[in-house]
């Protein structure tokens, strides 16, 4: 009774019939109840409901405790959902992520196009190539670096990758050469900005006056409080140590490099 | 006299859990465990505090899950139900302890005195409804409550889709706004993390200031002249607190953290896993297996002791223990200030000292007591202030212009934690969903069918669902993982059945209608926050 109410109150409903509702259920409904007043009103006339009813502890089992034989007879669980999804959609992507510092993260999609051409017989070799285009408006050929590798796209869908420089703009990109030593670009990624891991070298500071409203720029002073910085390997945000017990023991090892 | 400024930040947050189909969820519990452990002594906290006027500043991220959960009647239902079994328990308790052990017997006696007093504060004080207990101490000005974004998502990852990070923060607002009446100022980014350029985002919302990590300060793009011990303004406007190494390191280091101490109570013994199965199998998981009552006897005794061989814990003696830590943690915060004061030249420092809220209280059993007593110390103090960010937002007169650098809290401060060999898939449908939500806010932009109008607005649950960090942060710690696993993939299914609903325009309105029984987060949730681009 008061779940078909419950699920009747998610509908967007007029003052009227909220009422309509209320006097049907004999709620008492004054003429001066806005509608966030009745839908209270209806609302803990659910709750009132829920707790009348006589307890039928259903037996549930989640996805982290093992299933167990419930003797109960009155166990209603609902019907198994199918969850399997998509390992591809089918559409042509590049994206790049970055991980920290030194670690930047592709995947690729690819649509069947795409598939079938990379398989096709004029193709010698497939690369990924990460062009490094810090501060600059790229144009297929000015990048500062460009690194390749040789992948084999169709295996594997995405790879972690070592970077030289923390701070850099880098750009991702999937093409081939030809089987007459030519390299055509494919794909291309977003632009993937990597976290930087030292402090600035700008010679500036700014401030700004709230009470004046003024900006004030002047040389850097440095920074007044020394600062001990901790690396790559210590544990940082020690809170996690406390959210379970094998926190912090993270590590590189899953960062091969080497694809999946 | 300039005095130093300490803040301190809890953050809580959960993610949003709820399976109204079950009358009993293992995962749910989370919640429950968190309300008596954590947030109902949080309140308690407060309640003493007001009683003895003792002034208390405290700045505390609820984010919009949590409160989706703490105002769910099912929840609230489910929660009253729970803590009167754990009453009903204690009573047997105190009479088997009788027989048993002084100690044990006097502990149970304490429990059950704790659990009908929560159940006073959740039922009588608050409606069912805590959110009304931190509405109270944040308008009689102890809180600065604060949000995150809409589900805790993972910003930076979401950086070439700026409708993505819109809609986490347009929703973040909006459930704020509806559950406590005014809009937020402040906001904590799930897990600390940022990246340049996400100030604007904020800055859109009219957010006021966030937090980052202490790298987020050192490494910005000009040095931060006094480190992390002053806020900073974006180019955008928005102010900007690091946090502290030093506090979170004094109160939770394994080596010198106040949490290890032997007298304190010890996790990981509970009578779900010590007594007998068939006296406590009513009070477990319905399924049989066994889990946490909340009713613990034994203390810590020393990280040597086997669980077997604890001593048995006597709240009064970790009372003791918790106001001794809150004395020594004032008094290494006036010893930082001070010395901060002097290189400052008398400006006042503030320094940031953030928590998971859940720490305290559900993992230190004694931290929402060592809050206490620090709250009442701390007023006392002639070398430090307690504020909230808030009031470090309306009385700062001069800030440094600075643009944090990407970072985050979690382990090594960067985005690993979020993206690794056990959770790397994740992306390839988080981003499609946006693709796919962002095309078909586009396409039904004039819609007027309210059924289509209610698919396209369950897809926006089912993505923000999809998209908190918890899943991806739960796989890479191998704790709970099928649960995190299969809620990642149910979002994924449920989104793309509804757009293929919509896509071939049968409409299924039985499937909608549970998926929006099932998911039954943000009631306002709407599309077209998806043409933000």
């Amino acid at each position: 009774m008061w779940k078909e109410l419950q699920e009747w109150l998610k509908q967007d409903l007029t003052i009227q019939e909220l009422k309509a509702k209320a006097k049907e259920l004999g709620l008492s409904v004054r003429k001066q109840m806005t509608k966030a007043d009745v839908r209270r009103l209806l609302e803990r006339y659910i709750e009132r409901a829920k707790l009348s009813e006589p307890e039928s502890v259903e037996s549930i089992s989640s996805a982290t405790s093992q299933m167990q034989e419930s003797t109960d007879q009155s166990q209603q669980l609902p019907p198994k959902e199918d969850i399997t999804i998509p390992d591809s959609y089918k559409k042509d992507k590049l994206v790049a992520m970055p991980i920290n510092p030194q670690w930047m993260y592709f995947y690729w999609d690819l649509s069947d196009a795409n598939a079938s051409l990379i398989k096709s017989s004029n193709i010698s070799k497939v690369v990924l190539r990460v062009y490094d285009i810090t501060y600059i408006e790229f144009n297929g050929t000015n990048a500062h670096r460009t690194f390749e590798i040789g992948i084999d796209v169709l295996g594997i869908r995405n790879y972690y990758l070592n970077v030289p420089v923390p701070g850099a703009h880098y750009l991702g990109e999937i093409g081939y050469y030809d089987v007459d030593g030519r390299y055509i670009p494919l794909l291309r990624s977003n632009l993937c900005m990597m976290p930087t891991s030292s402090p600035s070298q700008s010679t500036r500071e700014r401030w700004l006056d709230l009470r004046k409203h003024r900006r004030i720029v002047m040389p850097a002073s440095g920074m007044l409080t020394p600062v001990i910085e901790r690396v790559a390997g210590s544990v940082q945000g020690l809170e996690s140590l406390f959210r379970t017990s094998n926190a912090g023991s993270f590590s590189f090892a899953r960062l091969s490099g080497k694809g999946m | 006299m300039p005095r130093g400024q300490i803040m301190l930040v809890l953050h809580a947050h959960l993610p949003y859990v709820h399976h109204p189909e079950y009358t009993f969820f293992l995962e749910e519990q989370w919640l429950f465990e968190a309300i008596t452990e954590t947030y109902i002594p949080i309140l308690r906290m407060f309640r003493n505090l007001e009683k003895d006027k003792v002034p208390a500043k405290l700045t505390m991220s609820i984010t919009p899950p949590l409160m989706e959960m703490l105002a769910n009647t099912d929840l609230q239902y489910k929660y009253e139900k729970r803590l009167e079994k754990l009453i009903e328990l204690s009573k047997k308790e105190v009479q088997r302890t009788e027989r048993e052990n002084p100690t044990k017997h006097k502990m149970a006696q304490y429990y059950l005195s704790e659990f009908e007093d929560t159940l006073y504060i959740f039922k009588d004080v608050y409606q069912r409804n805590i959110l009304n207990g931190f509405k109270e101490y944040m308008s009689k000005g102890y809180i600065d409550i604060i949000t995150c974004n809409a589900t805790h998502g993972y910003l930076p990852f979401m950086e070439q889709y700026p409708q993505a990070i819109r809609a986490q923060l347009e929703q973040a607002v909006k459930t704020y706004e509806r559950h406590m009446g005014v809009k937020p100022r402040g906001i904590w980014l799930a897990e600390c993390a940022y990246f340049p350029g996400l100030d604007k985002y904020l800055a859109e919302y009219s957010l006021e200031y966030f937090f980052v990590d202490s790298h987020g300060l050192w490494y910005a793009d000009e040095r931060p002249k006094y480190g992390v011990y002053r806020p900073v303004i974006t180019p955008n406007n928005v102010f900007a607190f690091a946090r502290d190494p030093e506090s979170s390191e004094q109160v939770w280091s394994a080596q010198i953290g106040y949490p290890g101490d032997s007298r304190y109570r010890e996790f990981y013994r509970d009578i779900g896993f010590d007594r007998e199965y068939d006296y406590i199998r009513p009070y477990i998981d319905p399924s049989g297996v066994r889990t946490n009552t909340g009713i613990k006897y034994h203390k810590i005794t020393s990280k040597e002791t086997p669980l077997d061989g604890k001593d048995f814990y006597d709240v009064d003696d970790a009372n003791g223990v918790a106001h001794e830590h809150a004395r020594d943690f004032l008094r290494k915060k006036e010893s930082q200030v001070e010395y901060l004061l002097n290189i400052f030249e008398g400006l006042e420092p503030i320094v940031v000292a953030p928590f998971d809220a859940e720490l305290f209280g559900h993992w230190w059993y004694e931290g929402p007591l060592f809050l206490e007593y620090f709250m009442r110390e701390a007023a006392n103090s002639q070398k430090l202030r307690v504020v909230r960010a808030c009031d470090v937002a309306d009385w700062i007169e001069k800030v440094q212009i600075l643009t944090p650098a990407a970072s985050s809290w979690g382990a090594n401060g960067y985005n690993e934690v979020w993206l690794n060999g056990t959770n790397d898939w994740i992306y390839l449908h988080l981003h499609e969903m946006v693709e796919r939500m962002t095309d078909m806010a586009k396409r039904y932009v004039e819609e007027k069918d309210p059924l289509k109008v209610r698919v396209l607005n369950q897809m926006v649950r089912e993505l923000l669902l999809a998209q908190s960090s918890d899943w991806a942060f739960i796989m890479t710690t191998r704790t709970s993982v099928d649960y995190a696993v299969n809620r990642t993939k149910t979002h994924i299914k449920r989104f793309l059945d509804l757009y293929d609903m919509l896509n071939s325009g049968n409409i299924d309105v039985g499937e909608l209608q549970r998926l929006e029984y099932v998911d039954d987060i943000f009631p306002d949730a709407d599309y077209k926050m998806y043409l933000k681009i």
